[in-house]
């Protein structure tokens, strides 16, 4: 793993994770924290507190697995997002190899599959968020 | 003169002049006696020889005053002459001194006759020798003068007395005379007769020649004329009558008239007393009349007549004879009134008479009337009632127009006199003519000379008409109805003056029981549209049970309203849905709707505001009626000439459907009557309309049903109450082999094959001892080919009024529905499978992926921490224990969740026969697995059995220590029945923990679905666990 500069710290993205499983937020939390180069800022387990976190934080990139607990709620948040916050990078990470909806599908957003290795996922997302505008 | 002829007198006063002459010693005596003129009349004699002296003497009539005698009737006293010629102290009379001198006379004395202070004549004597009478013989003179003027007043009070009585004889007699012909008169009857009668008595009692009676009356100016009465010539009678017409103004009879008292002339010729006409006096000098005499027949209120007697010498009748007369006319006058009377009464009698025959024909109109409902008919017969009885020539009767004026409306003639027609007369303005007047007033009006009567108006046409025919009397009563006049009847005749009071009262009777009878037919009239309108309305009300298509039923109410209103024209237009106008007529009478029929926009116009109001609204004159919105359909009616409009709505419940409307080209055509039956014409017609189209739509679910019951698989039947086909669906021949036409009439359990027959009879018999419920029953249905096939009947009662009529149902190829129930079973469980695995799916995705996941992305957190801070690798691992042991714990309640997927695809038994399989494998117990043939149960039931069974063979291979155990499977009855048995050691049940061994749970799981659980175990006889549930459930939850 090659460090990051001190540069590249403090220009990290400002990250908040939604995923209705408390258990996944609590993990992959930790593990973006120990790559060091996104600085996450907040979790929400729903649409409502997502939404709320966005506007009280402002973060730069927002991790989303669209069962939120359905996939309809989380097209939903996305699709609003996406309209009220066109900076707003939005990371889908989901189960399927690709996005099952299709509002989703055609979105700007990366997405995750949460199907590979543990290492491919968390630098696939840690990409996502760092890639350049 | 009375007295001095009479024989008594003469012998008394020849006694008297003897004695004088006898006792005074003279030549002789003489009595002279005063006569009514006052003069002196020679009475007797004694002692005068000389025949010229006698004569003289005789004829002599001197004055009182004059000569010796006349001097002592003057002063009343004695008077003495000693030498008569040569005496101046008395006036001499030539010719009593040429008696003297004749018979010599000297001395003279005269003494009067004195009696009650009268003096009637003188009684003297005489003697040639002049200065003859002494004193003495003066006083003898004297006082035989007084005896015998005493003798003659004796004398004269007697003949008086006489005379009187004789007199009296009279009086008698004509009072007797009178009382005769009083008698025979008042047995007359004809005025006629008592006129001759009185005549002849008269003529005899006055000793008269002949005589004329007759009676008068005024004319019109006052005049009097004689009338009828009789002429008398001596024995022969002619009668006149009042075709003479002569006025009565002159002669005896007219003078008497107008003094209204007897009255008498000696000479009828020569008397100027009273006027002469020329024929009288022609009559009388031909006939020799001289005297003639007259009295005034006097009624209660003037003259009525009178009556004379002539005679053919003068002087013929006096004072007496005048009281006489008098005293008949009087009678005659009295008879004449009471015959007048009597004949008033007999008239009176005879109208009575006709009066009960009017009452009784009144009596029969009014009987008739109840037979008679036309008006026309009555009046009619009331009309040529009336000109019957009251004798009439003939007669109208007019109906007061709705302008106010009489119009004719029925005529009659008696006689041949054209009938006055419609179409010849001007209606009658009110207050013209008699029968105008009797309307106006309100009461009965008569006219006796119609073209001269100017008590009322004249109009040109019935004047001309009563010109023409001659009509002279007319007389009308007016028809009063509750409503006030509603007519006249009138009735004329040529006659002049031909009705009178008894006639109005009868024309007015027969005028109101007209009118009753009017009214009471227009009553029957109104009463009988009415009945009409209903019995339209009730033929509607049934036509809806036979009618089905609207149309007709439409066409029928517009002819009904048309005809029940008096309508010129009848329509309905309907309305569609959410439209603004109403359609043009759909139908229309008397006439079908025409192309020039317009649409009619709801709001405007009577239909439209009929429409919108959703009430009747009606109009006396559409044009000019402005308290309504006009739009261009007035166009329309302008040209059709419509003046009164009525419009009732035709609704269903708050929907409006369309309108019903009426026409008329009068005015104000249409009440508040007529309102209501419009009104209920179009609550029909809108019945009508829903019935039409419920039964349209019954006839479409009719059709549906139909449809069902041919292409059911299932075979439709019915029964009557006997249990006899009545119906079979088409679908029986397919299924049997049968034809349904085969099997109609014929018991149901012909479809029940021998065996099957008891259990259909049962199901029959529950069926009619509950009726409200189904009944099922399994049988074997014997085919046309002689072979059965398995079959369930399903049946319900067909109720009548709350009666068993009998029973319908259907009967269903048992074989046909197990395979389609299994299909369906097979969908069932392939859709439940699929729920399954995605409820499976999403578990482990919220659970068991997860945690994996997480479980994952924290071992590479430990892998980095191990790397860069292995003082905190520790700690991650205790995150990671907590989310293995999590998941496996979400793994197990998954686990435990999931059935066996052979329970549904195989069903329970092979399930268990599965699991059993499975656990013998593994742990080396025998297990039997004893199943009968059962029916599939719902999906529930049998996972709830499937894990009651794998609880319990669990428990056994768990805590049983049994070396052998079996699994029972069997149906009993209604419910099917799992038991697990084992031979190991089983256990005090009231000992095992709760919750323990799932015993719990197997008993909720039976609650859920109507089980029961049975533990029956006791340490060392091995266990046995019972699990019922009910088999019937399987059907019901089909």
């Amino acid at each position: 793993m090659t460090p990051t500069p001190p540069t590249a710290l403090t220009a990290s993205p400002r990250v908040v994770i939604v995923d209705e499983d408390r258990r996944v937020q609590q993990s992959l939390a930790d593990l973006l924290r120990l790559t060091g180069r996104v600085n996450v800022i907040g979790r929400a387990s729903n649409v409502r507190s997502a939404l709320e976190i966005v506007e009280r934080e402002n973060p730069d990139v927002l991790i989303v697995d669209p069962h939120l607990p359905d996939l309809e709620a989380g097209a939903a948040l996305v699709s609003s997002l996406e309209r009220a916050r066109p900076s707003l990078r939005i990371v889908l990470a989901g189960w399927s190899v690709m996005p099952e909806q299709p509002e989703l599908l055609n979105s700007a957003c990366s997405y995750v599959s949460k199907n590979g290795s543990p290492e491919d996922f968390i630098s696939a997302v840690v990409d996502a968020c760092c890639a350049p505008s | 003169m009375p007295g001095a002829d009479s024989t008594e007198a003469r012998e008394l006063l020849v006694r008297a002049v003897e004695e004088a002459a006898r006792l005074l010693e003279a030549d002789g005596a003489i009595v002279y006696l005063v006569d009514a003129e006052k003069r002196l009349r020679f009475a007797v004699d004694a002692g005068i020889k000389d025949p010229e002296a006698q004569q003289l003497i005789r004829d002599l009539a001197l004055p009182v005053g004059v000569g010796l005698f006349g001097r002592s009737i003057a002063v009343g006293e004695v008077v003495v002459t000693g030498d008569y010629p040569a005496d101046e102290r008395f006036s001499h009379s030539p010719i009593a001194d040429r008696i003297v001198t004749i018979t010599g006379i000297r001395s003279m004395a005269a003494a009067p006759l004195r009696a009650d202070g009268e003096v009637l004549g003188a009684l003297g004597a005489y003697t040639s020798r002049p200065d003859d009478f002494t004193e003495a013989g003066v006083a003898l003179l004297r006082s035989l003068a007084d005896h015998a003027a005493a003798a003659i007043a004796n004398q004269r009070l007697i003949a008086r007395l006489a005379e009187s009585q004789a007199e009296l004889a009279r009086h008698v007699e004509a009072q007797r005379t009178l009382g005769e012909m009083a008698t025979q008169l008042t047995s007359l009857r004809r005025p006629s007769a008592v006129l001759e009668h009185a005549l002849r008595a008269a003529v005899r009692l006055l000793a008269g020649d002949g005589g004329q009676i007759g009676t008068v009356a005024p004319d019109a100016t006052g005049q009097l004329r004689w009338l009828e009465g009789h002429s008398q010539v001596h024995d022969s009678l002619v009668p006149f009558t009042k075709e003479d017409q002569t006025p009565v103004e002159h002669g005896v009879s007219g003078r008497a008239l107008r003094e209204g008292r007897p009255s008498w002339t000696a000479d009828y010729i020569p008397d100027t007393g009273f006027g002469h006409d020329e024929a009288s006096d022609r009559v009388a000098r031909e006939l020799g009349i001289r005297a003639v005499i007259a009295a005034p027949l006097v009624g209660e209120s003037g003259p009525i007549g009178a009556i004379g007697v002539y005679a053919e010498r003068p002087e013929a009748f006096d004072a007496e004879d005048a009281e006489l007369l008098g005293l008949l006319a009087d009678q005659v006058a009295i008879v004449l009134t009471n015959a007048r009377l009597n004949a008033e009464a007999e008239r009176a009698a005879e109208q009575l008479e006709h009066r009960v025959e009017a009452q009784r024909s009144v009596g029969e109109i009014a009987a008739r009337i109840t037979a008679i409902r036309d008006p026309d008919d009555v009046l009619q017969r009331t009309l040529d009632e009336a000109v019957r009885l009251l004798d009439a020539d003939g007669g109208r009767i007019e109906l007061v127009t709705e302008s106010g004026g009489l119009h004719w409306a029925f005529g009659h003639s008696a006689i041949d006199l054209p009938i006055e027609r419609d179409e010849e007369v001007d209606p009658v303005v009110l207050n013209e003519g008699v029968s105008g007047r009797a309307v106006i007033e309100r009461r009965v009006t008569r006219s006796g000379d119609y073209l001269a009567d100017e008590s009322f108006r004249h109009a040109e046409a019935p004047d001309r008409y009563i010109r023409q025919h001659g009509i002279r009397s007319v007389m009308s009563a007016p028809l009063i109805g509750d409503e006030g006049a509603i007519g006249s009847i009138t009735v004329h005749s040529q006659a002049l003056d031909a009705f009178g009071e008894a006639d109005e009262e009868l024309l007015e009777v027969l005028a109101s029981q007209a009118a009753i009878a009017v009214t009471n037919a227009r009553l029957y009239e109104a009463v009988r549209q009415r009945a009409d309108a209903q019995r339209s309305l009730a033929q509607i009300a049934s036509e809806i049970a036979s009618l089905r298509d609207p149309l007709t039923v439409l066409q029928h109410a517009v002819v009904d309203a048309a005809r029940l209103l008096r309508a010129d024209r009848a329509q309905v237009n309907l309305s569609r849905e959410g439209a603004d106008v109403l359609d043009p007529p759909i139908a229309a009478a008397p006439a079908p709707p025409s192309a020039h029929d317009v649409e009619v926009p709801i709001g405007s116009g009577i239909a439209g505001l009929a429409a919108s109001e959703g009430r009747v609204c009606w109009t006396g004159d559409y044009l000019t009626d402005t308290s309504f919105r006009h739009d261009q359909g007035d166009e329309r009616i302008r040209e059709q000439g419509i003046r009164s409009m009525m419009a009732a709505p035709l609704r269903e419940a708050d929907r409006l459907m369309g309108t019903i409307t009426v026409q008329s080209v009068q005015r104000d055509a249409f009440g508040e009557a007529d309102a209501e039956l419009l009104a209920l014409l179009a609550d029909q017609a809108a019945i009508a309309l829903t019935n039409a189209r419920l039964y349209a739509e019954l006839g479409e679910s009719e059709r549906r049903y139909r449809h069902l019951v041919d292409y059911s698989p299932d075979i439709v039947w019915s029964v009557d109450a006997e249990g006899r086909f009545t119906f079979l669906s088409d679908s029986l021949e397919s299924r049997t082999g049968w034809k349904a036409n085969e099997l109609i009439g014929k018991p149901f359990t012909i479809l029940a094959d021998r065996g099957s027959i008891e259990g259909a009879e049962a199901a029959w018999a529950a069926l009619i001892a509950n009726p409200l419920g189904e009944q099922r029953v399994r049988l074997d249905l014997p085919l046309a080919d002689g072979s059965a096939s398995q079959a369930e009947v399903a049946m319900a009662a067909t109720m009548v009024d709350g009666r068993f009529a009998g029973a319908h149902g259907s009967v269903r190829d048992i074989s046909e529905r197990e395979r389609l129930e299994a299909d369906l079973r097979r969908q069932a469980a392939e859709l439940a499978a699929s729920q399954e695995r995605a409820h499976l799916a999403r578990e482990l995705h919220d659970s068991v992926t997860q945690a994996l996941f997480s479980m994952g992305l924290t071992l590479r957190s430990l892998e980095l921490l191990l790397e860069t801070d292995p003082d905190a690798a520790p700690a991650k691992v205790a995150e990671l224990r907590e989310l293995q042991k999590d998941a496996l714990a979400e793994m197990r309640t998954l686990i435990f969740e999931l059935r066996p997927a052979s329970l549904e695809t195989d069903g329970l038994v092979q399930a268990l026969r599965t699991h059993a399989t499975a656990v013998q494998r593994r742990t080396g117990l025998t297990l039997v697995v004893d199943a009968k043939a059962i029916p599939r149960l719902p999906l529930t039931t049998e996972e709830a059995l499937y894990r009651i069974g794998q609880e319990a063979i669990h428990n056994v291979v768990k805590h049983a220590n049994a070396s052998r155990a079996s699994v029972r499977i069997a149906r009993d009855g209604d419910f099917v029945r799992l038991t697990i048995t084992d031979d190991g050691e089983g256990f005090t049940p009231g000992d095992v923990p709760r919750g323990h061994l799932g015993l719990l749970g197997m008993r909720q799981r039976l609650d859920l679905i109507g089980g029961e659980l049975r533990v029956d175990s006791a340490p060392g006889r091995g266990t046995t666990i019972e699990a019922e549930v009910p088999a019937g459930q399987a059907a019901l939850a089909e």
